[in-house]
């Protein structure tokens, strides 16, 4: 048997799938990496239930994993304020999230669910690009959002934040 | 699945995961109550008063409207104060003091001012000089229980100091003015400070106290007596180390006279003794003129009671201790370097302002005693002394290989480098500074570990003499490169170079990058200098609205330019 193919481990989405994967990539996910030492030896022949996550999802986070395999560990220091905020995202991975908006939402929320801070990184990185510069008509309506103010609350919070405004 | 679906911690992270204007975070307030609540945390999270120079009365006068209307609703709204983390309203680095709302004189401020600091109770972290709001948390110290980073300057611990109960904090800055006449001189000065902090500060990191002549500007005093000073007169203090957390210590003074300057020193030994268990860095006075030995002495004697010093930063000020027996810089450094040389110690830290030395492989030689080093700011000796003027101009043509020289002769171990030259009565012209923008290839191929470099030439021009930004400065920033090929390591070297030209009009900063193969190790710089910050020498932006907030002259604020000579 091939040394890669010794450290494969099988993970089940929530309608089913099967999906094999080197498990240093499966292991780019904290909640996958702390299940498989929890599990110790049995993780090598049992399945791993992925609860939250469909197929074409995980499959899709996968591939996102198998990429960036080789990236060094994300920093301990997870305070937002001390991260870099940069709208600067890497070609390949601005290719990766050119999906439609319910799959992006759904890699997101993988991202957070499987702890992998990386991809949630990017994933937020590329929401917030697309709602940066916009009024709150224009986010609303990129995102289908509906405007649940009652006018009174809106006037309310336009005079609590009207030192941000232009003038 | 939606947008709306998205729980709110995800929502957060996704306002968080970059910079947004206030007026961006505005907008997103007004999308729907969950993007109201996130963008609020967002937009009241860190307040910074703090703004520029812009010589425009518009611009101040929508300034003073602004800043007045963001304090009122930090103390309408409790739902909006709670969200307040940061506060400034002085930024250490800064040239001089633009007053803001908080010190705003007009009938009904200062109780808006109050209540808002009453309400910012979960403050973390806190930066102000003097006025109501500084004063109101300052007294009631022990009440912000969460706040751990205290940085005050322009007011004396006697003046305003809060109750001798215990606090949160960790970190204390506090820079204390030196004024004629008083009769607690600044030896009370630091020792009331550090009685206060031994006494209500048991977590306690790193405390810095600095007793300056401060000049770069003048508020009107605020006469309330200190309430709370007469409670810690017949205090006691333990003679074993009661900050058991303490990391940093650092006291430098100004204008003291020669027994108060012997006091001081003798507080600093005292006090480090007692911490030597735990101190790992210290800051100490070092006269701006020439070096003693009774001042070598001092520092070599602080640095032999801290076992565990990794980190020595001597600032420059005026302290002469009585004059003594003067010796060359290079005497200086020969001493300390060897005092301080691996592997019995592990030196990775260290700044001097002034080393009273020119830039030379000698010199250079001296620190790779230090391999431990990995961060060094280093300052020549006032050009006027030195050996490169002619007819009043710096001689680059023969200082630049010194300089050159000097850095490749540094320890393997240096990754950040900030190198000042200092030139305040000569001058150079543009061309001058060419040669020394040409040494990224050879810095970064010998320093292995290096990844940024700086050097600042604060010298003066014909016309104008010094400005708040140096004449010319050199930036060089060691990136990973997105060329590299499997097997050969190669990086992309940014070089930016700004020139003033004439002081006090805009400089002209330009860049370019170049890549090189090497054996290169260790962490590469986050950027290229100010995020690649390019001008061709003229205000850019003619449409800005340079009111606050938003607009920040970001020359003037990089944090490692010199600031000293001001204070």
């Amino acid at each position: 048997m091939a040394a890669s193919e010794s450290t494969r481990i099988t993970l089940v989405s929530n309608d089913g799938a099967e999906v094999h994967v080197e498990r240093n990539v499966a292991e780019r996910s904290m909640l996958i990496k702390n299940m498989m030492e929890d599990l110790g030896e049995a993780a090598m022949t049992q399945s791993v239930p992925i609860p939250n996550v469909n197929e074409s999802v995980l499959k899709k986070v996968i591939e996102w994993c198998e990429h960036h395999k080789n990236d060094p560990p994300a920093a301990a220091d997870d305070d937002s304020d001390s991260r870099k905020k940069t709208t600067d995202i890497e070609e390949w991975d601005q290719k990766f999230m050119q999906v439609d908006q319910e799959m992006l939402f759904e890699i997101i929320l993988a991202s957070n669910y499987l702890d992998i801070k990386p991809l949630l990184d990017v994933g937020c990185k590329t929401v917030a690009n697309m709602i940066k510069g916009k009024s709150p008509e224009e986010i609303r309506k990129t995102f289908n959002i509906t405007n649940d103010f009652t006018p009174e609350e809106e006037e309310q919070i336009r005079r609590e934040n009207e030192w941000a405004e232009d003038r | 699945m939606a947008f709306g679906s998205l729980p709110k911690e995800v929502l957060q992270q996704i306002i968080f995961s970059q910079s947004h204007s206030p007026r961006e975070l505005r907008n997103y307030s007004l999308v729907s109550r969950i993007f109201s609540h996130v963008a609020r945390e967002a937009l009241y999270k860190n307040i910074d008063l703090t703004f520029d120079e812009r010589g425009d009365e518009d611009t101040d006068e929508k300034t003073a409207q602004r800043q007045l209307l963001l304090l009122t609703s930090i103390a309408s709204y409790t739902y909006i104060s709670a969200n307040v983390r940061t506060f400034m309203n002085f930024r250490p680095w800064q040239v001089g003091y633009m007053q803001d709302v908080t010190s705003d004189t007009r009938e009904g401020v200062a109780e808006i001012v109050v209540q808002a600091a009453r309400n910012m109770i979960y403050l973390t972290k806190a930066s102000f000089v003097e006025n109501p709001l500084a004063i109101e948390v300052v007294d009631n110290l022990s009440t912000y229980s969460r706040l751990t980073d205290l940085t005050i300057e322009g007011f004396k611990p006697e003046e305003h100091i809060w109750q001798p109960n215990l606090t949160a904090l960790k970190r204390l800055h506090w820079t204390s003015p030196v004024r004629n006449g008083d009769q607690r001189n600044p030896p009370h000065t630091a020792s009331f400070l550090i009685k206060v902090v031994q006494s209500t500060c048991p977590a306690l990191e790193s405390l810095d106290i600095s007793l300056l002549r401060l000049s770069g500007f003048i508020l009107e005093r605020l006469e309330r007596p200190a309430l709370s000073m007469a409670q810690y007169e017949h205090s006691k203090i333990s003679e074993a180390p009661t900050l058991t957390n303490l990391r940093h210590f650092g006291l430098t003074y100004q204008d003291a006279y020669v027994a108060e300057q012997i006091e001081l020193d003798a507080m600093i030994i005292h006090f480090v003794t007692k911490y030597s268990r735990t101190l790992k860095s210290v800051s100490l006075p070092i006269n701006r003129g020439t070096v003693t030995l009774e001042t070598s002495n001092f520092i070599r004697k602080v640095c032999a009671a801290l076992p565990c010093l990794t980190e020595l930063s001597l600032v420059e000020t005026t302290c002469s201790r009585g004059g003594g027996q003067g010796i060359t810089g290079l005497e200086f450094l020969e001493e300390l370097t060897s005092a301080l040389a691996s592997p019995n110690r592990e030196i990775e830290r260290f700044s001097m302002e002034n080393m009273k030395e020119s830039f030379s492989p000698d010199i250079g030689r001296l620190f790779a005693s230090w391999g431990s080093l990995k961060f060094l700011r280093l300052g020549d000796i006032d050009a006027e002394f030195g050996r490169y003027v002619n007819d009043g101009r710096l001689d680059f043509n023969s200082y630049a290989p010194e300089i050159l020289g000097f850095i490749i002769a540094l320890p393997q171990s240096l990754q950040e480098l900030y190198l000042t030259i200092n030139g305040f009565d000569i001058f150079i012209q543009d061309t001058d500074f060419d040669f020394i923008c040409t040494f990224a290839f050879r810095i970064f191929n010998i320093l292995v570990k290096l990844h940024t470099c700086d050097i600042h030439a604060w010298v003066s021009n014909m016309h104008e003499g010094l400005g708040s930004i140096p004449h010319s400065a050199v930036f060089y920033r060691r990136l990973p490169s997105s060329t590299s090929t499997t097997g050969i390591q190669s990086k992309e070297l940014w070089t930016s170079r700004m020139d003033c030209g004439y002081q006090g009009s805009y400089p002209r900063v330009t860049k370019w990058s170049e890549i090189v193969e090497g054996d290169f190790e260790g962490e590469d710089a986050e950027e290229v200098w100010l995020g690649g910050y390019k001008n061709e020498g003229g205000w850019q932006d003619v449409d800005v609205d340079y009111s606050w907030p938003g607009w920040v002259n970001k020359l003037d604020n990089y944090p490692m330019f010199r600031r000293n000579m001001w204070k």
